[in-house]
């Protein structure tokens, strides 16, 4: 916007000089007004419709190019109702055009020319002096254009720079991935193996230290550290076993009721072969700490993003069962309601799919878990929902919403949450880089999709927005 | 012989699983607990007081929910029933300021970094658990082979 002191006396200009209905034209929508380097003798007021300039390069106009090269043209500038066309040329009196001048809209524009002749001099001075608030009007619409010329500049090499850094990352990612697989492959394999093994062997030479193997390598229990010490010190008294065979028993036999279940003999038994117990646990974690690493390896794969393929005909419902089975261990113990209505197909890499919906799914599973829900239950809806109004967005979007009945996520985390690093998991080892939400903000995003949250207790839903049809060349 | 316990806090079972294996070799002689988190810890020292037992060193980890490392070194500090105790920052994520606050306010006596070495977790261990049992007037010779023979003679010069 311009100040008030230079938009008033233009007001006077404008009347005097631009509202004789002899000296307006009209150009229609595409038609050029004035071309770069052509005579023009008007000052031209736009009364309505829009104009956009354009330049070729000095730098291509006088380089020696092959003739069927195509001259690259640059927007100058655009202007509208109440701007002064061919203000340099004019006052300068050089009396050609810099710019193509060329109509965006059907444009009526009203002009003076260097014959006319200036009106009530005594008072107001000559020609130039009566203009001086046009030139001052097109000083200060340069000087807009240009700082926003600097500060788009400096944003776009910003945002290059940082596209730049993560196809680095993804490069390095990929890399890294691969190697670390490979590794972490073998940990897992052999442990399995070495596992194997030692239960087949135990089970010939001992079958109550195979059990306790067993016990130990296939322990699913997430028992508080609170509660496992009250209870190992309890048969560490009662028992009167030593600390760590009492830790062992604890982490097996829940109540006293199970201990009687198991009897004295199993019992005698675990007071000094508690070792074997922990041989198994031991394999245990090193094959949970070696998924872990997998699946740190793969968020930060996706988070270096890069590699993601998409192609068409992609079906949603297919991503949401595909992630159900893939969390099928997990989901045993909870109730899944889905209701899937149809759908069209679209545009993604299901892959990407997937990683949203088990990324959402587990947090709502952990969340229950360490809530100790009651009756845990997950509904999972999809189908399409229509948005109306928004001119410039989509209007058909799959709508997928997750519910839980698990408690609230506090108000002022609800955005936090999405952020990398943030974390509310405290049990076991998948405790979670806190990488989660971040990775389905961030593949959401990607798909110019929506993620809502709305959370009380005993009713938190994440419902994602994705467009059916992408809009391309706007990222 | 008086019970003399060090406890481990860290919020993965895990790691905890981990040091108490670690410190094993200790354990005839003194008593390894666990906690999972601050408050988890608090309950135990308070019990473990309550008992009219021996705290010799708390091995805390920073970052867990619900309160960090440092918050809990620094509780157990200002707690005069403690005064004598040693406190250990075992970590991987502690910030620049977090350790300054370790050292300033959780008066740690040392600083492990994760991944950590069993041999070294123990020297270190030994080393504050002499210290420990010299301060509060314990007769050391009950406990001959797990304390640090090095510090022994130092002070006791």
């Amino acid at each position: 916007m311009l100040p008030d002191h230079i938009t008033e006396p233009l007001e006077r200009l404008n009347s005097i000089y631009f509202s004789d209905p002899g000296r307006t034209i009209s150009i229609s929508k595409g038609e050029m007004l004035v071309g770069q380097g052509e005579e023009c003798h008007r000052l031209y007021l736009i009364l309505e419709g829009a104009l956009v300039a354009y330049r070729e390069a000095e730098r291509f106009r006088d380089a020696d190019l092959p003739t069927e090269t195509v001259t690259r043209k640059h927007e100058v500038f655009r202007a509208g109702p109440g701007s002064y066309v061919c203000v340099q040329a004019f006052f300068s009196r050089v009396y050609h055009s810099s710019n193509d001048i060329v109509a965006v809209e059907d444009t009526r524009l009203a002009y003076i020319d260097d014959t006319t002749e200036p009106v009530d001099v005594e008072h107001y001075g000559s020609m130039e002096h009566q203009f001086i608030p046009v030139l001052m009007h097109e000083l200060a619409a340069r000087n807009i254009r240009m700082f926003s010329h600097a500060t788009e500049k400096e944003e776009a090499q910003r945002l290059l720079q940082r596209a730049e850094m993560a196809s680095t990352l993804a490069q390095l990612s990929a890399g890294i991935a691969h190697e670390l697989n490979n590794a972490v492959g073998v940990i897992t394999r052999r442990t399995e193996f070495v596992a194997e093994h030692m239960a087949d062997f135990l089970a010939e030479e001992d079958k109550y230290n195979a059990r306790l193997f067993r016990y130990g390598y296939e322990d699913e229990s997430f028992i508080a550290a609170s509660d496992l010490r009250k209870r190992a010190r309890k048969y560490e008294r009662e028992l009167n076993m030593p600390q760590e065979a009492a830790k062992v028993l604890a982490h097996i036999i829940p109540d006293t009721e199970t201990l009687v279940k198991f009897g004295p003999e199993f019992v005698k038994h675990v007071r000094t072969n508690y070792r074997f117990w922990e041989l198994g646990h031991d394999l245990r974690d090193m094959q949970v700490a070696a998924r872990h690493a997998t699946g740190i390896v793969r968020a930060v794969k996706l988070l270096g993003g890069g590699n993601s393929t998409r192609q068409e005909g992609v079906d949603v419902a297919q991503s949401l069962s595909d992630a159900m089975n893939l969390l099928g261990n997990k989901l045993k113990h909870i109730t899944v309601h889905t209701d899937l209505h149809p759908m069209p197909t679209i545009t993604a890499d299901i892959t990407e799919l997937v990683q949203i919906w088990t990324n959402i799914i587990k947090n709502a599973y952990d969340a229950m878990e360490q809530g100790q829900t009651p009756d845990p239950t997950i509904n999972i809806s999809a189908g399409i929902s229509h948005a109306e109004g928004l001119k410039l967005l989509p209007t058909d979007y799959i709508r997928v919403s997750i519910s839980n009945n698990g408690p609230a996520i506090p108000e002022d985390i609800h955005e936090k949450i999405f952020q990398p690093n943030f974390t509310t998991k405290k049990l076991g080892l998948d405790f979670g880089l806190g990488l989660g939400l971040s990775i389905v903000r961030r593949v959401v995003d990607s798909y110019n999709g929506t993620i809502e949250l709305t959370s009380t207790d005993g009713n938190t839903t994440f419902t994602i927005n994705i467009p059916t049809t992408q809009i391309y060349g706007n990222n | 012989m008086e019970t003399i316990n060090i406890i481990c806090v860290d919020d993965q079972q895990e790691v905890l699983d981990s040091v108490m294996r670690d410190l094993r070799p200790l354990t005839p002689y003194v008593r390894l607990e666990e906690a999972s988190s601050v408050e988890d810890c608090m309950e135990l020292i308070n019990q473990i007081d309550d008992d009219g037992d021996h705290i010799a060193i708390i091995i805390s980890d920073q970052v867990m929910p619900g309160g960090n490392g440092t918050d809990l070194l620094g509780q157990v500090t200002s707690d005069r029933r403690f005064g004598k105790t040693r406190k250990v920052l075992l970590t991987g994520q502690a910030t620049h300021a977090d350790t300054i606050n370790a050292i300033n306010d959780g008066q740690i006596d040392n600083y492990v970094e994760k991944p950590w070495q069993q041999e070294r977790l123990l020297t270190i261990v030994k080393r504050l658990l002499t210290l420990y049992i010299l301060d509060a007037g314990l007769d050391h010779t009950e406990y001959m082979p797990v304390l640090d023979h090095e510090t022994l003679f130092k002070k006791l010069r």
